[in-house]
């Protein structure tokens, strides 16, 4: 029997035949992994762990969630499936703004490409059909025009266009999905895969907007638990519109309060403290650059910032969204602080489609290998203008800088001899936040799937804002199975698929009850936690047969012995302690999920 | 001593630093109610209606430690450094995250292991 909430649709595309076949969602599966995320990694799981990344066998997924395009508040997340060229492990990347809601409004919970095309081809989905057109015509231009050219092509109304860059097209292992709000699937190589495929974007045409409609019997079990939602994040310190510190600043928010305490990577995370930060902070941001406030389906809270830079050598860039982690990379990390600079780098990232938290650890590598005289014609700390240059040569794939900087930070600092230079776990970059100031987020880098991540275990809630208790930052203590908790649940939301943001308002018990409001089965608190932790085993059983096995969950050497600065002077990470308790918390062995696990779990 | 304020809080106060009488020793309590009392727009933001606590979610640091993790208001302050007062404001990347996300859940495991408070920092 069919769940109800599901268009119950997916097309498989076979990129290199063109032959297009379509099949439900089956049911067993959707209740076992939900949706976005979870089946995601399901069909990728299927597809196989030996797979090449960038060859033809290697299986794109793009994930909608029973939720997705649906009035449950921040349901507007789409997500990325697929095996990752930058880790080698499974990885899932979300993108927000309309796109989500506009596949499912074109018909599908899902569009599964496998195969490569001889030629450049872009998707057109439209109620409930995918069909190829030629994009030899897009192949070599950037995001923006390709966006505008599809849109105009295909009606812009209800069209949402998600693209490639150059970047993606010459298989840059960061590059990035991007759609036409700027909204990206920024992490893990998703955009080099698609590349790999020939595909320059998918076209979603979404015009049967009534085809979500909750069944007769459970409109009241949905209107509530729409409304419990809303009321949640109108209310909440953070949420609420146009009052809470995430409405009005973004993500951004975080800049000044993570400097304060000493847990701000700075100069490739030689330091922990920047004494300029304040100048790319969310405050003045908005105090000098902001122009829009742009939204995703559904959402109040309008965390997007779009800035205009209004004078100086960056004057008339216009870009979103200045987000935390873009501020960071591209920012201090890279010893910068002109906000003009930054725009323009993250505008770049937007129309080449590149990750910028793994392009600004690229630059900030390649700054200390320079510092270290490992790199001629290298790139000095803040020289903003060669940081633009090189980030157009690694878009481009020109040179031998624009190649190797182009394999990511780890390939990067490998290729000049030094690989603890990079501040990678499983080759992927850290985001903004030092392991050394904050604990528990360490633990979260080294045990994430996807490699170091912020978004699979939230900890910084607890350890800097107190949500829901206060945690120590500074110890190690009790952070196993704290980020057990957050990972599970993060698991279940992204599965979903609606913003990590809900999370401000919602819990496992509000989770359980959108659930059950849509799809009609019943479902508690505990059901979420089991399935978020049936989905984390899943991603970590298939790294482990993919070849990330015992040793794979690690920090770089860096945190674990160079002392920090700023407010969290003279700490270094204790990973083992945590690892420990982290390997018990789970039932894993040293990183490996054994069998009476997977048994357990229903994942076998 | 100066206060660094940061967020919502600067709009309120009219000012990003403020400067409030305070001297080495003395409980960041006292100066926070003083800091109150310069900048009414503060009222009820920092600290509880009788200002014996400080709201929920609030952090103010020392020399980058919570005073959470220290003594609370009644921490004393050390010579040569200023406060640093931040509303709620945690976030997380693009997407990002966040806390209550737990409730319940994190609550229980953080009840198990209660954090180590850790010693003061001087
Ligand atoms: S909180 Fe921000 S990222 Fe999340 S749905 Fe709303 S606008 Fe989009």
């Amino acid at each position: 029997m069919v769940l109800t909430g599901y268009a119950n649709r997916v097309a498989r595309i076979d990129l290199t035949t063109g032959n297009v076949t379509y099949e439900g969602i089956d049911p067993d599966a959707a209740r076992k992994y939900i949706g976005a995320r979870g089946l995601g990694v399901k069909y990728v799981f299927d597809n196989g762990p030996e797979v090449d990344p960038l060859s033809p066998e290697n299986l794109l997924c793009f994930m909608n969630g029973p939720a997705t395009g649906s009035a449950i508040n921040m349901s507007g997340r789409l997500a990325v499936c697929t095996k990752s060229p930058l880790t080698g492990g499974v990885t899932d990347s979300h993108m927000g703004g309309w796109s989500a809601a506009r596949l499912r409004w074109a018909g599908f919970d899902g569009l599964l490409f496998r195969g490569a095309a001889a030629t450049p081809v872009y998707a057109i989905c439209e109620r409930g059909t995918v069909r190829l057109a030629d994009a030899s015509d897009l192949w070599g231009k950037g995001i923006r025009e390709t966006v505008r050219i599809l849109q105009e092509r295909h009606g812009g109304r209800n069209v949402s266009v998600m693209a490639i860059g150059p970047a993606g097209e010459n298989q840059v292992r960061f590059a990035s999905i991007l759609n036409e709000n700027d909204r990206a699937a920024g992490r893990g190589g998703t955009g080099a895969v698609m590349g790999s495929k020939k595909l320059k974007a998918v076209v979603a045409i979404g015009d049967i907007r009534d085809q979500w409609k909750p069944a007769d019997d459970r409109k009241q079990d949905f209107e509530e638990a729409r409304k419990v939602g809303l009321k949640a994040i109108m209310e909440g310190v953070l949420t609420a519109p146009r009052k809470g510190g995430l409405s009005l600043y973004g993500t951004n928010v975080l800049m000044n309060i993570i400097n304060e305490v000493g847990a701000l990577p700075a100069f490739n995370g030689k330091e922990t403290f920047h004494p300029d930060a304040e100048a790319i902070s969310g405050e003045t941001i908005r105090a000098q650059y902001l122009v829009e406030e742009p939204t995703c389906h559904a959402c109040p809270v309008a965390c997007k910032k779009l800035v205009e830079i209004k004078e100086g050598p960056y004057a008339g860039v216009r870009t979103e969204s200045f987000e935390y982690e873009t501020a960071w990379a591209l920012g201090v990390n890279c010893g910068l602080t002109d906000a003009g600079a930054v725009a323009k780098l993250l505008d770049l990232c937007n129309d080449y489609g590149m990750d910028t938290i793994e392009l600004g650890n690229v630059l900030s590598t390649a700054m200390e290998a320079t510092e270290l005289g490992l790199l001629e014609d290298g790139i000095a700390w803040g020289d903003a203008e060669r940081m633009i240059a090189v980030a157009s040569l690694i878009a481009r794939a020109e040179g031998q800088l624009g190649r190797a900087l182009g394999l990511g930070a780890y390939g990067a600092a490998t290729s000049f001899g030094r690989p603890d230079l990079a501040n990678s776990v499983k080759g992927q970059a850290i985001p903004a936040y030092d392991p050394r100031g904050i604990k528990g987020i360490g633990l979260a880098y080294a045990t994430s799937n996807r490699g170091a991540c912020h978004l699979r275990g939230y900890t910084v809630a607890a350890e800097i804002a107190g949500i829901p208790l206060q945690a120590d930052r500074l110890s190690p203590e009790g952070k196993g199975a704290l980020l057990k908790v957050f990972q599970d649940l993060h698991a279940f939301s992204d599965s979903m698929d609606l913003c990590k943001f809900s999370a401000f308002a919602m819990g496992a018990e509000e989770y359980a009850k959108a659930y059950s409001a849509i799809t009609g089965v019943p479902f508690t608190a505990e059901d979420v936690m089991r399935t978020g932790e049936r989905i984390y085993n899943l991603e970590r059983y298939y790294n482990n047969l993919a070849g990330l096995g015992e040793g794979s969950d690690y920090l770089p050497k860096r945190f674990l012995t160079e002392p920090a600065t700023g407010g969290s002077a003279g700490q270094v990470s204790e990973l083992d302690v945590m690892l420990e308790e982290y390997y018990a918390a789970r039932g894993w062995k040293n990183g490996v999920v054994p069998m009476e696990k997977l048994r357990e779990l229903e994942i076998v | 001593m100066q206060v660094r304020l940061y967020a919502t809080l600067r709009a309120l106060a009219g000012a990003a630093r403020v400067e409030v009488p305070g001297a080495p020793g003395e409980p960041v309590g006292e100066v926070l109610r003083r800091l109150v009392a310069q900048c009414p727009g503060l009222a009820g933001q920092v600290l509880t209606p009788d200002g014996s606590d400080l709201l929920p979610h609030v952090q103010v640091f020392i020399a980058g430690r919570s005073i959470r993790d220290l003594e609370g208001l009644a921490t004393p302050i050390p010579p040569g450094v200023d406060l640093a007062v931040f509303p709620p404001v945690a976030g997380g990347g693009q997407p990002l995250l966040l806390p209550c996300i737990i409730r319940a859940e994190t609550a229980e495991v953080m009840r198990r292991r209660a954090p180590a408070r850790s010693p003061c920092l001087w």
